[in-house]
């Protein structure tokens, strides 16, 4: 988390005791590119990492061949397709090819269907990411005033109902939530698509079943965090001082609670690109999770690895942005950088 | 601040509301909800059967056509006939295009199966057909030869199994891009393949022109979700909805259409998997066929639309012995059998089955269970993957003394469909085998006369019946959800005929 800070270094000029800290300018892009190869060299190893096991423990789930030759399949066609996809040759050696071809971005065709197994995740991408644009959007509008306004005076009646009314949700599984949606919102109201990505007005269902199985975690967090933060002294001086109650709320405990409710909402977005299955399948929502899932029951091994290549740069990604926001909403870890 | 705070949530609320108020646009064209899109998308020779079948048959036809009562009739072959046991020559209908403008001729046939036949299309599921082909050609522009190794009885209805793939658009493209830009002769063109939605056009210079002129078919594995696309509006035709929907569909003012399915649900009784099986005594087979009260279970899981297995066919197909009763319920005899077969207390056993394939196959199998422990047959029930069913069949590696299996009639409508894999000849693993009645299959499959052929499989049924490979359970049922608009929806052995469905006001 705090590479960036830790990484940056501070010169104070000779002579110039009390005069304001100067950085050097010259080492700034120097010491950016550093860090941009050390996150590189990470994300390599990520992926090596990830990659190797992923081989190895598909490999363990099955034969393809079986899945492709289907029940009628006998001895000779097995032994075909194998040679035709390379599964006759030694694990290691299967292993290299998987490797030396991954570097160059090529993971190989679908065994199902032939085509670019990469092809088939980049066909996905667009939707999973509208889809994860748009819960992490219904999430935070969510989540962050409601958790503000549920934290700021937690022990009036009304709010403990909600509070309470919050901690149910968080049980409630996404599946229920998604076919209630569409029991009411398509089915008797007739008022939102329910399949498919058609557009903006088809996205309104599957987002709030993300959200709601997301938004009451980040919404308890920021709540207590916040509640904690109106107790704090540098509130109790601020509002000697006469700051408003909205002021106190949204500029001073609001900042601090969501310190801690960042990291969490970083792994929330992180999980959604590969994770949120149900909704895919409810919704025909012709996503990553979905494309895993039937991937995985198939034996489909070159879809599988190119998507989980794929999600795990986006995992890192995520997880550095994750870091980049902490400096942004931290004066501490920007100081400590200066 | 409170109140601000309320009023800014309000207004947010009211601006979702007005924005959700817009109508969901009714849609013009036939949408469909099937359960999954074919895996090897517009590759035919990937798959067989369901699902493939419900997308393929919208833009693919075979050389044949098999009605619900196992006869192959004319479709892209107009005509066929036997010049010796081994020897099939088929007449194609004239001035059939595929919808690049290829046209349909001898040479785009036998360019088909002749890749079946190779290295590359062997490894395909669809080889399978060919298997027994020794050659296929050309006799001229409309007639195509098939010389077999042995005699084939049924390959007339193995043709309808076949697609036919535009020649030159298949060597062009390879196999990765005709998957995904299919060209087939049937009612429609594929406009676009995208991940789990295809768009299809009506081709007005097709041999079976449609007349709705566009559909979409939609990937939906959810069955409440399909069933509640039906009920919102936004889907047309919806495949695979539960029985326990039927009369929720038609409250709502939606149709049902039901039909008979080629496949009799069972429980596979091997006699050729382990050497110390209870099950390789016929006694105990038929215990087991005793034991179970199959008509609660149709009452029960079926909502009472399903017929209760006698055999291992369903009622029309070609090979259906109608003197074939099937087991009553007796528990009582099932005991009787059980002791004589020396199990007076019973026996442990262990059934490896696939859940979630149908619904309520789950509650189907505990149903079993639960009539099989009554009579001291203790079935432990071990749900496996697909793909480890798979690999455990090929090999014949099961774990378990019986497993799931259905008796498949589709796409031949022909009991020796589902015989075959009970055979001595079953490739790749032999689990069940008789071979007095390895003899009546043998001859079934090289006779070539329809009538004496069909005493042949009676006299199959009549011999399996009392073999009981099997645990015959439930005769399937197709459920099919239709919007009020669709009419003239029509199912044969779970292909849809498309071109003759139309859309109401």
């Amino acid at each position: 988390m705090t590479d960036i800070a830790k990484d940056a270094k501070v010169a104070v000029p000779a002579g110039a005791a009390g005069s304001e800290r100067q950085v050097e300018t010259i080492p700034v892009f120097r010491r950016t590119m550093d860090q941009v190869k050390n996150r590189v060299i990470e994300l390599l190893c990520l992926l090596f990492f990830v990659s190797t096991l992923l081989f190895f423990l598909l490999r363990l789930t099955g034969d393809p061949a079986a899945v492709l030759a289907g029940e009628t399949g006998d001895q000779e066609q097995l032994a075909l397709i194998r040679r035709q996809y390379g599964l006759d040759q030694p694990l290691w050696y299967q292993y290299f090819v998987f490797l030396f071809k991954a570097i160059q971005f090529d993971f190989g065709n679908s065994l199902a269907n032939a085509q670019s197994a990469i092809g088939l995740v980049f066909e996905r991408l667009p939707t999973s990411f509208t889809l994860v644009g748009i819960a992490f959007t219904a999430n935070l509008l969510i989540s962050i005033p409601a958790g503000a306004w549920l934290g700021s005076r937690p022990d009036r009646t009304g709010r403990k109902l909600a509070a309470t009314a919050v901690f149910v949700m968080q049980g409630i599984p996404g599946y229920i939530v998604g076919l209630l949606l569409i029991q009411v919102f398509a089915v008797e109201l007739r008022w939102l698509p329910s399949i498919g990505n058609q557009g903006p007005l088809s996205w309104i269902m599957p987002a709030t079943t993300v959200a709601s199985f997301q938004a009451p975690h980040v919404l308890r967090v920021i709540s207590a965090n916040v509640a904690e933060a109106m107790r704090e002294d540098y509130i109790r001086t601020a509002r000697a001082n006469g700051a408003s109650f909205s002021v106190l709320l949204w500029r001073h405990a609001l900042k601090n609670a969501m310190l801690g409710a960042t990291a969490l909402i970083g792994a929330q977005v992180s999980f959604l690109l590969g994770g949120s299955i149900i909704t895919e399948v409810i919704f025909a929502w012709p996503g990553l999770g979905r494309l895993m899932v039937t991937s995985v029951q198939t034996l489909d091994f070159p879809v599988v690895q190119a998507a989980v290549f794929v999600i795990a740069i986006f995992v890192y990604t995520a997880i550095m942005l994750t870091d980049v926001v902490f400096i942004m909403i931290d004066p501490r870890l920007r100081r400590q950088r200066a | 601040m409170e109140k601000r705070f309320m009023k800014s949530g309000l207004a947010a609320l009211f601006c979702v509301a007005a924005l959700a108020a817009l109508p969901v646009q009714a849609q013009q064209h036939l949408r469909l909800g099937v359960v999954e899109l074919p895996p090897s998308r517009g590759n035919p020779y990937g798959g067989s059967g369901t699902p493939g079948i419900f997308t393929w048959s919208m833009f693919y036809d075979g050389l044949t056509f098999v009605d619900t009562k196992g006869v192959p009739g004319a479709a892209l072959g107009q005509t066929w006939r036997n010049s010796d046991p081994t020897t099939w020559e088929f007449k194609l209908r004239a001035g059939v295009k595929f919808d690049n403008g290829e046209a349909l001729d001898a040479e785009a046939v036998a360019a088909a199966v002749n890749w079946l036949l190779s290295e590359q299309g062997k490894a395909q599921v669809v080889a399978r057909e060919v298997s027994n082909f020794a050659s296929a050609r050309a006799v001229d522009a409309s007639t195509v030869e098939f010389k077999t190794k042995t005699p084939d009885a049924i390959l007339p209805s193995r043709m309808a199994n076949i697609f036919i793939v535009a020649p030159k658009a298949w060597k062009d493209s390879g196999l990765e891009g005709y998957s995904n830009k299919p060209v087939g002769t049937g009612s429609y063109r594929v406009e676009s393949w995208a991940a789990e939605k295809v768009v299809l056009a009506a081709r007005s210079d097709s041999w079976r022109p449609a007349k709705i002129p566009r559909v979409e078919s939609i990937s939906l594995p959810e069955r409440p979700a399909r069933t509640q696309a039906l009920l919102s509006g936004q889907l047309d035709v919806v495949i695979g909805v539960d029985t326990g929907d039927i009369q929720r569909i038609r409250a709502a003012g939606a149709e049902v259409a039901i039909a008979p399915a080629p496949q009799v649900i069972s429980l596979s009784m091997p006699n050729r998997v382990k050497p110390n099986s209870p099950f390789n005594d016929k006694r105990v087979r038929q215990a087991a066929n005793f034991a179970v009260n199959k008509k609660a279970i149709v009452d029960g899981l079926f909502e009472g639309q399903a017929q209760v297995a006698t055999q291992g066919a369903t009622p029309t197909a070609f090979g259906y012995n109608p003197n074939v009763k099937g087991y009553p319920y007796d528990p009582d005899r099932a005991k009787k059998l059980l002791a004589e077969a020396g199990h007076p207390n019973g026996f442990k056993a262990v059934a490896e089955v696939v859940v979630g394939s149908f619904a309520g196959d789950s509650e189907m199998y505990q149903l079993m269970a639960q009539d099989l422990s009554k009579v001291g047959i203790q079935v432990e029930l071990r749900p496996i993957r697909f793909p480890d069913w798979l690999r455990k069949y090929q090999s014949n590696g099961w774990d378990g003394d019986t497993f799931g299996l259905s008796w498949q009639l589709a796409p031949y409508m022909d009991v020796i469909r589902a015989v075959a894999y009970y055979s001595c000849a079953q490739r790749p693993a032999v689990f069940f085998c008789d071979e007095e009645t390895q003899k009546v299959i043998d001859a079934s499959n090289s006779e070539l006369d329809k009538a004496k052929r069909e005493k042949l499989l009676h006299q199959v049924q009549e011999r399996y019946f009392d073999l009981a490979p099997a645990l015959w359970l439930v005769e399937a049922i197709d459920v099919y959800g239709l919007s009020k608009r669709v009419r003239n929806f029509k199912d044969v052995n779970r292909t849809l005929l498309y071109h003759e469905m139309t859309l109401g006001g």
